[in-house]
């Protein structure tokens, strides 16, 4: 009987320790990963910011700058000529340079932060785009909010609104549609954004894990930030995504 | 060497609750989930102390009481742990069975023989605390709560009670016939136990120290 004892006390403690061990390695891997994830996303993130900065400070540079260096060349031979002819044509020349510096700084704030979202909140701002891509495309863009009053603050109204565009975008890059649809609805403790295409499927998480480009993960890293989950609904033809964000209202 | 191995787990069993209490504003808010363990073990180091060793007063009372008190310490300890109705329902559950075994059991006691008994409670606490510490360790691999285990007050204590359980199942098991057996003396066994539970509560103790805030 003795053997039984130690024989048993032996393997309920090896059975114990292993068990122990076995998920602090698992959480030690688990950890790292998460880890490595979540810098992969930052630096999406960050690479994003500094691209959109490179288009922004290329536009001043070409744009911005082009106007008001020539504005100033027009000042000076406004200085110099005493010619009224003259006067008066470069008078005209300089009031369209301004109107294009006007033009280029509306476009880049716009660029920096699209003001109806600013103004008329994330639906509105939706719609707008909609409106613009139907035009540019010939796609039938379709947007639906089924609660009219819901409020979504600015700072994840922004963060949707960037992830619905990059949807659209890739849905007309590689999904070649013929219509993209977006529904919104919820209340106080959640809103849900519906995005319904009919174009190429794909498997979203597939993609995010093989993709070379940043959209995907662009997605991922915003959808991190407001803390909504993502899931891809199975469907015969199309795709069909579900954003869930939980307490909308809440400000971290 | 036997008294000195029961001196010091005493003396340890006290500590983590002491240590509780004396800067009791600094430890995390989650380590609340443990202080019925830490009651139990000051108050039963002071019993045997007190009562089992000063007195001679017999101490299978005690023993199949804190049995009982020890089941429910941890199932407390659980209970807090999760939150969605199929832990509770679980929990509450295993403990109804639990609270009728332990009746249907006192009906069988004899005073002086209950060793038996006591470890068929024995093992069911230690089923118990393997499955509900399984679906713990999922729930905190898939929630991923902690960064780091090795720092967690109640992963040590988990932990701890996994391995004091187990060690120790096959003595409770057997220890009715162990005593009996007069080619063997009990009390070589018995420190088993004893080094075990002096193991527990130095987890218990850091646990205690890895809850202060930092
Ligand atoms: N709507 C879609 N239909 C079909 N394939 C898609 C769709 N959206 C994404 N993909 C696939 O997922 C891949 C990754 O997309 P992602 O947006 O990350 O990169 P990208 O669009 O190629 O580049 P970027 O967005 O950085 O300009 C794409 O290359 C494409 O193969
Ligand atoms: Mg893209």
């Amino acid at each position: 009987m003795i053997p039984v004892f130690w024989i048993g006390t032996f393997i309920m403690l090896f059975l114990a320790v292993s068990l122990i061990l076995l998920v602090m390695f698992y959480q030690r891997n688990l950890h790292r990963y998460k880890l490595h994830e979540s810098e992969l996303l930052l630096k999406a993130s960050l690479e994003s910011e500094r691209l959109e900065r490179v288009r922004i400070a290329n536009e001043l540079h070409d744009g911005l700058q082009g106007d008001l260096n020539a504005i100033k060349n027009f000042v000076y031979i406004l200085t110099k000529s005493h010619d009224q002819n003259d006067m008066v044509f470069v008078l005209k020349e300089t009031k369209t340079a301004v109107e294009a510096a006007i033009e280029t700084t509306r476009l880049l704030s716009q660029k920096l932060m699209p003001p109806l979202l600013e103004q008329e909140g994330c639906g509105v701002a939706i719609e707008k785009y909609f409106l613009n891509l139907e035009k540019a495309t010939g796609v039938k863009f379709i947007f639906k909010s089924l609660d009219n009053d819901i409020k979504i603050p600015i700072s994840k109204g922004y963060e949707l609104y960037r992830i619905i565009q990059e949807f659209t975008t890739n849905a007309i890059k590689h999904g070649l549609i013929n219509e993209f649809m977006v529904v919104i609805y919820g209340d106080t403790t959640q809103i849900i954004v519906e995005l319904i295409d009919d174009g190429i499927k794909f498997d979203f998480f597939e993609c995010y894990k093989l993709s070379q480009g940043s959209g995907l993960r662009n997605i991922q890293s915003r959808l991190k930030f407001i803390k909504g989950g993502l899931i891809q609904r199975s469907v015969l033809n199309g795709n069909h995504f579900e954003i869930r964000i939980l307490n909308p209202l809440k400000n971290d | 060497m036997q008294e000195f191995l029961y001196i010091i787990s005493n003396f340890v069993g006290v500590l983590p609750l002491i240590f509780y209490l004396y800067r009791k504003e600094k430890i995390i808010n989650e380590f609340k989930t443990l202080v019925p363990i830490l009651i139990l073990n000051f108050f039963s180091s002071v019993y045997e102390v007190v009562f089992t060793y000063k007195l001679q007063i017999d101490s299978e009372y005690w023993f199949r009481l804190y049995l009982f008190l020890e089941y429910f310490s941890i199932a407390y300890l659980f209970w807090k742990l999760f939150e969605g109705t199929f832990y509770k329902r679980l929990i509450l559950i295993f403990s109804i069975v639990y609270v009728v075994f332990y009746i249907l059991l006192l009906k069988s006691w004899e005073l002086h023989n209950n060793l038996q008994t006591d470890s068929y409670l024995t093992v069911y606490t230690t089923f118990f605390v393997y499955v509900l510490s399984i679906l713990w360790f999922r729930k905190i691999f898939i929630k991923f709560e902690y960064d780091s285990l090795i720092h967690s007050p109640v992963f040590i204590v988990i932990s701890g009670l996994l391995l004091y359980m187990s060690s120790t199942l096959f003595l409770f098991l057997m220890s009715d016939f162990l005593l009996k057996d007069i080619r063997y003396d009990f009390l070589d066994f018995w420190r088993l136990n004893i080094a075990m539970c002096i193991f527990f509560r130095l987890l218990l103790l850091t646990a205690v120290f890895k809850g202060y805030r930092r």
